[in-house]
């Protein structure tokens, strides 16, 4: 393969009708990333309202939007052939996108399908040469991987670089595509808001987490006020989840999940050993609770040593 | 011939009286079908126990001596009394009444039958023996009925909990009621008797029988309507007393039998020392009833669903889906309905398609209440081990205990920390431990996983520390060649994970120069003293994946000591080598039993008079010594969350604070398990204001610091 | 049908520990089945025990003392295990998605399984890239992130809920053969007892090289190198937010804030 061009290829992200946000922090390690390459930043928006995506895609920085048309929702199958071909056609250094569940869905048979090298989920990039930083080890420690190739392909964790917001003056162009059916063979049949009940509390950044400090069940609205304040996803200690006032899969602990969000909010929990061993590799911890002596204290970085009653509202109100 | 006797004047009377001698002879033919239909049921009822899987306890040595033993415990009625003396006093009247009814009856059944029938000697049922006869009869089937009276009582009137359950039935009503008519129709017939034959003088050593009859006078019953009404009652009487005969191997009356077995075939260390597993690999835990051993069968037989271990299990109390003596009887009505029909289930699952939901299992804190309160002697803990282990087996292990497990594999302890920092807590003290593995030490002391590695108890493990060093004891420990001790493992079924950790230590204890084996951890001290010694490791030693080449049998000769930290310190403080005046602290303290020391290996005094000499007044709760409360921390509820209300750690402290002498400033504790719940109880549980948790090693340091300052 | 589960046996770390060069000194280190694929595992055994698949076979890159691991699945209720690996594996300082997957792909072209379960991914080097890749080198259909799955073999798909971000589930039909990735959570995975795991020694468990999948060595060593590793900023002690409620909301929310929480995005 000839050297390709300095160019860099970023594929942007929506679901349901929204771009997602971290497609505007996609745009900012792209245009990092072009800068030192010296190449354009191309961002590609694949199927749904690609008109409306393709205007908000336009981001300072970006130098041309993409836009294929086909289909409204995301499907491996024509993300596959749509990106394979807007790398044809581009021929970028580096390819790059999100490291979500639907990035992961088809970012791997991209690569594969063009013998490209692939590293994924990574937080910080430099480049020429191409060294990417990435965790290992469930971010026990953080690597930095150099690619020994001339391209390659990049998948960006959430929430490692700011999101551009500025509107840009890139050309939108539509990327004409023939999509070959015969190579679709899968399908979406819809979308289910599991309403917390299958949340993945170990993939939140942010978890407001509930004990029995609570005390009762209507309480919790105070919880979910606080979570939505903050954008933050509600978990709960043992005692919460079999008092059946949130879903099992929102239990953190040995008998629930294991989470390591950036921030963990323990409201009302004591910490008890086994709901420690659940959240205990959380980067930063804050509990609130009356008792100082509290096990939780122990294991947090910032704790409040008051009523939640009163210092929940209060800090509903600093984000309101 | 009765006649010729009563004919004589001598003081007697007729056994078939106003029975003619075809009614007679109906009588005998009545009897021997009943007998015969008891003893086949007998008969099949042992047969199927002999049926059972060979037990790996022996429990048929000695056979004589066991007997006797068997026979001062039941005749004593000691279990019956303990923690109940109104039970204990019900049973005690109902058995002693029924069993003098029982000789009573055998004495006149060999008067008729040897004595004058087949030897041809006139009877020896006359003169005072005949009175002394009726006198003790009359006396004891009193006691009886006022035995059965207490019992109707209290399942009637009171409607006492415990006898109430999910298999209580028919049985149950049919067999009290039945003894009650036994019991009152014995005394009706003597009354119409005494009346019919108007008021023989000597009869009045009957006084029951006596009272009876002007009673019935009283009531307007004239001596001929009584001579009449003799003929019914006599036959009502002696047709229920046949029936009941021909019942008794068919229900509850069984236990009278059952349960006596059960009590000569006990094992005085149940579930201190839990079976051992087969060799063999395609060897099936509880797959069918079938893996049952006879012993086990037969606590299902024995039990009388008095619900003793129900009312004291700590798991059932905080709400659990466990009720010991529901498990026992849950197995048994599947083995019985399974040979009547032949459905097979699984014995033990997760999701309700089984005789035992492993939730039921998983509650199950191993605190040996159940077995401690039985009074038949059940081996509640052996099934319970059969049923975990079969759900080890099938893979039906709570997230929690699997990630124990595995960090016991990889790691050597239940933290899943590294073996390295197994001795980081001894980092601070101000004096280096002996490795014993380098030196010859007095004392090889096992640290224990929790008081190695969890904060509290480290604390724990530092006094402990100073007191062996204040005393100069010559102590070493084994640094990262000391591992989990499997105690608890082992209660939750992974046999094989405790044979590996079994096998280790005793390979490293062999290699070290020591004479006392001392545990901070009551748990390790019981599977130390008590199972480790039971193990053949030459079993195993084919078993290429057993990480130990050891092949003997540990420490059978008992030549080294195994000794909870309590009692070896107990030893020092009395040689003066603590240099404890006994008035150094003055906290009113309550003290907190823990299982595996009390009730599993009767220690209770030891911590008891190391509390006392640090000067402390020591109050007792309510339920102390073998009627503790266990913590919640057993058979792997450390390891385990459970919707508890309360948790028994609540329950523990809310009785040492409300059900004890006032002013319990200090709840002191043995064992690291009992810290860690006690801790977590105390905070959950709203105590932090009225009570402190100090283990006993605390206590004492602080005792040597206020001297020392 | 046939089911292929790809197990790894990932490295586990202590939680103190240092790093020495370019990895992590030995001391702190052990080794654990992959999490994810418990659920692969579990997963592929439950279809086993509903009599939907007729052989469930594990396939394993890693060197010996993998196959620890290996047992594990075979207690579980695997069938048989495949273990590829050699010393130009062993030699390479990082196995990369496309080392893996060629790795993968060959086993697969001997097997010929029907559906292929493994890990979303795995908790060490954590790429979570491996199976789609796979899929595609393979020519197959895939689905990543799998919380639930329904099998129509005689349809010839698979009905499966991918977990996305923020609590929404993708409802998708794929088409078989396939590969999923399966999330922690689809069901709860039986324990491996050591009975179990002493019983699986007599299951085969079979070795091959890279060299007889066809694999060449140049792409085991693929494009990545591992030139730096670093312990990220360690935390610090507790830091008690002082004052009346308001006040240490206030102080609390700017904590916050300095961290992105409930920052406009």
């Amino acid at each position: 393969m000839s050297a390709p061009s300095p160019d860099v290829l970023a594929i942007a992200e929506h679901r349901r009708g929204d771009l997602r946000d971290v497609s505007d922090q996609l745009v900012t390690a792209g245009s990092e990333l072009a800068g030192a390459t010296g190449g354009d930043l191309h961002v590609a928006v694949v199927s749904g309202d690609v008109e409306a995506f393709g205007r908000k895609a336009n981001r300072e920085g970006v130098d041309v939007v993409h836009t294929v048309a086909d289909g409204e929702e995301f499907n491996h199958d024509v993300y596959v052939q749509a990106v394979e071909a807007l790398v044809e056609e581009v021929d970028p250094r580096y390819l790059l996108a999100p490291n979500s569940v639907n990035g992961l869905d088809y970012v791997p048979a991209v690569a594969r399908r063009l013998a490209l090298p692939l590293v994924t989920d990574v937080v910080d990039i430099e480049a020429e040469p191409l060294v990417a930083t990435r965790e290992m080890y469930g971010g026990k420690v953080e690597t930095e991987i150099e690619v020994a190739d001339d391209r390659a392909v990049l998948t960006i964790r959430a929430g490692e670089w700011p999101a551009t917001t500025d509107t840009g003056d890139a050309s939108v162009e539509p990327f004409e595509l023939e999509i070959d059916e015969s190579r679709v063979g899968s399908s979406v049949n819809g979308f289910e808001e599991v309403g917390g009940g299958d949340v993945d509390i170990t993939e939140a950044d942010v978890l407001v987490s509930v004990g029995r400090g609570i005390d009762d069940e209507e309480n919790l609205e105070l919880i979910h006020d606080l979570a939505d304040a903050l954008g933050a996803t509600v978990s709960a200690s043992r005692p919460i989840v079999d008092a059946g006032w949130l879903e099992k899969g929102r239990q953190v602990g040995q008998s629930g999940k294991v989470v390591t969000p950036d921030v963990y909010i323990a409201v009302g929990i004591s910490g008890a050993v086994q709901h420690v061993a659940g959240m205990k590799g959380s980067e930063t911890i804050v509990a609130i609770n009356t008792d100082p002596s509290a096990p939780i204290m122990d294991i947090a970085d910032y704790a409040i040593h008051d009523d939640l009653f009163e210092v929940v509202p209060a800090l509903i109100e600093e984000f309101e | 011939m009765a006649i010729l006797a009563a004919a004589a004047g001598s003081p007697t009377r007729e056994t078939f009286r106003g029975i003619s001698g075809v009614e007679e002879l109906l009588f005998y033919y009545l009897a021997a079908v009943a007998v015969v239909v008891l003893a086949y049921g007998v008969y099949a009822r042992f047969a199927r126990y002999a049926e059972g899987v060979e037990d790996p306890i022996p429990r048929l040595d000695d056979l004589g001596e066991r007997t006797v033993e068997a026979a001062r415990i039941a005749l004593s009625n000691e279990s019956q009394f303990n923690r109940d003396l109104y039970g204990g006093l019900m049973h005690a009247f109902i058995m002693w009444g029924f069993l003098t009814l029982l000789i009573a009856t055998t004495i006149l059944a060999v008067d008729l039958e040897v004595w004058q029938l087949l030897l041809g000697r006139n009877s020896f049922w006359v003169g005072d023996f005949y009175l002394g006869y009726q006198f003790v009869v009359d006396a004891m089937g009193l006691l009886f009925v006022v035995g059965i009276g207490m019992a109707l009582y209290r399942r009637y009137w009171v409607r006492k909990d415990r006898l109430w359950g999910r298999h209580t039935s028919r049985e149950d009503t049919l067999f009290v009621w039945v003894l009650f008519a036994l019991g009152v129709g014995g005394f009706v017939l003597e009354g119409l008797r005494i009346l019919a034959t108007g008021y023989p003088p000597f009869e009045v050593v009957s006084f029951v029988g006596w009272g009876t009859a002007l009673a019935f006078e009283a009531a307007g019953v004239t001596p001929d309507l009584a001579d009449s009404l003799h003929w019914w009652a006599w036959w009502s009487h002696s047709l229920l007393a046949l029936a009941f005969v021909a019942w008794i191997p068919y229900a509850k009356p069984f236990h009278m039998l059952s349960s006596f077995a059960n009590v000569v075939v006990r094992d005085e260390h149940s579930g201190a020392r839990l079976p051992g597993i087969p060799a063999d690999l395609e060897a099936t835990s509880a797959e069918s009833i079938d893996d049952f051993t006879w012993s086990e069968l037969l606590d299902q037989d024995a039990c009388t669903k008095c619900g003793r271990c129900s009312s004291v299990c700590p798991a059932k109390a905080a709400g659990r889906p466990l009720d010991p003596r529901d498990v026992i009887l849950d197995l048994k009505g599947y083995r019985e309905q399974r040979a009547d029909d032949g459905g097979e289930q699984p014995i033990v699952a997760d999701g309700g398609s089984s005789v035992i939901d492993a939730e039921t299992m998983e509650s199950c804190l191993s605190c040996l209440a159940c077995v401690d309160s039985c009074p038949v002697e059940i081996d509640h803990l052996n099934s319970f081990t059969r049923l975990n282990r079969q759900l080890v087996d099938q893979g039906d292990i709570d997230p929690g205990v699997q990630d124990v497990f595995q960090n016991v594999m990889q790691d050597g302890n239940t933290f899943g920390n590294s073996q390295r920092s197994r001795a980081d807590w001894a980092d601070s003290l101000e004096f280096d431990l002996t490795d014993a593995r380098e030196q010859e030490v007095e004392y090889l002391w096992y640290v224990g996983d929790y008081p190695s590695y969890d904060d509290r108890n480290r604390k724990v493990a530092r006094s402990l520390a100073r007191i062996f060093d204040a005393a100069d004891v010559s102590v070493g420990i084994l640094f990262e060649e000391e591992k989990y001790d499997g105690n608890d493992v082992r209660r939750l079924g992974e046999e094989f994970l405790f044979l590996e950790l079994a096998g280790h230590h005793v390979e490293s204890f062999e290699a070290c120069e020591f004479e006392t084996l001392v545990c901070t951890d009551p748990h390790s001290y019981n599977t130390f003293e008590n199972e480790y010694t039971e193990v053949d490791f030459a079993t195993w030693a084919d078993d290429p994946m057993m990480p130990f080449d050891y092949d003997e049998q540990w420490n059978r000769d008992g030549e080294i000591e195994v000794l909870h930290w309590t009692q070896a310190v107990e030893d020092l403080v009395s040689e003066g080598r603590l240099d404890l005046a006994g008035d150094e602290l003055d906290y009113t303290v309550t003290y907190h039993d823990p299982c595996h020391l009390g009730r599993y290996n009767d220690e209770y005094e030891a911590p008891r008079e190391l509390i006392r000499a640090t000067g402390c007044e020591l109050v007792e709760m309510p339920r102390n010594r073998a009627n503790s409360f266990c913590c919640g921390g057993g058979g792997g509820g450390l390891w385990m969350e459970f919707d508890d209300d309360p948790k028994p750690s609540e329950e523990r402290l809310r009785e040492a604070i409300e059900d004890t002498a006032s002013g319990v400033e200090k709840f002191v504790v043995a064992c690291p398990m009992c810290t860690t719940m006690f801790e977590d109880g105390r905070k959950t549980g709203g105590f932090e204001e009225d009570v402190e948790i100090v283990d006993v090693a605390e206590l004492l340091v602080e005792a040597i610091d206020r001297d020392a300052a | 049908m046939k089911v292929l589960v790809a197990v790894t046996e990932v490295t586990t770390v202590d939680d103190e520990f240092e790093i020495d060069g370019l990895a992590i000194d030995d001391r702190y280190l052990g080794a654990d089945m992959n999490e994810w694929d418990e659920y692969a595992v579990e997963e592929a055994v439950q279809l086993a025990e509903d009599g939907v698949a007729d052989e469930v076979v594990t396939a394993t890159v890693g060197p010996e003392e993998a196959e620890e691991t290996i047992r594990q699945a075979l207690a579980k209720g695997a069938d048989r295990a495949i273990r590829v690996w050699d010393d130009d594996c062993a030699a390479a300082d990082l196995l990369d998605v496309g080392a893996k997957t060629a790795l993968l792909a060959g086993v697969v072209a001997r097997e010929e399984p029907d559906l292929v379960l493994t890990g979303v991914q795995s908790g060490d080097a954590g790429f979570m890239a491996t199976g789609v890749s796979l899929a595609a080198d393979v020519g197959c259909q895939w689905a990543a992130v799998v919380n639930d799955l329904e099998l129509s073999p005689e349809e010839g798909t698979a009905d499966v809920r991918r977990e996305l971000e923020g609590g929404v589930e993708e409802l998708t039909t794929v088409e078989l053969p396939a590969v999923l990735t399966i999330q922690t959570g689809i069901n709860e995975p039986r324990y491996a007892s050591l009975r179990g795991i002493r019983s699986a020694q007599s299951k085969e468990l079979e070795h091959v090289t890279p060299g007889e999948l066809g694999i060449e060595p140049a792409t085991i060593e693929g494009a990545l190198r591992l030139i730096g590793m670093a312990e990220p900023d360690v935390e610090s002690e507790a830091t008690v937010l002082e004052g009346s409620a308001e006040e240490s909301a206030a102080e609390l929310a700017a904590v916050l804030r300095e961290r992105g929480v409930g920052v406009e995005g």
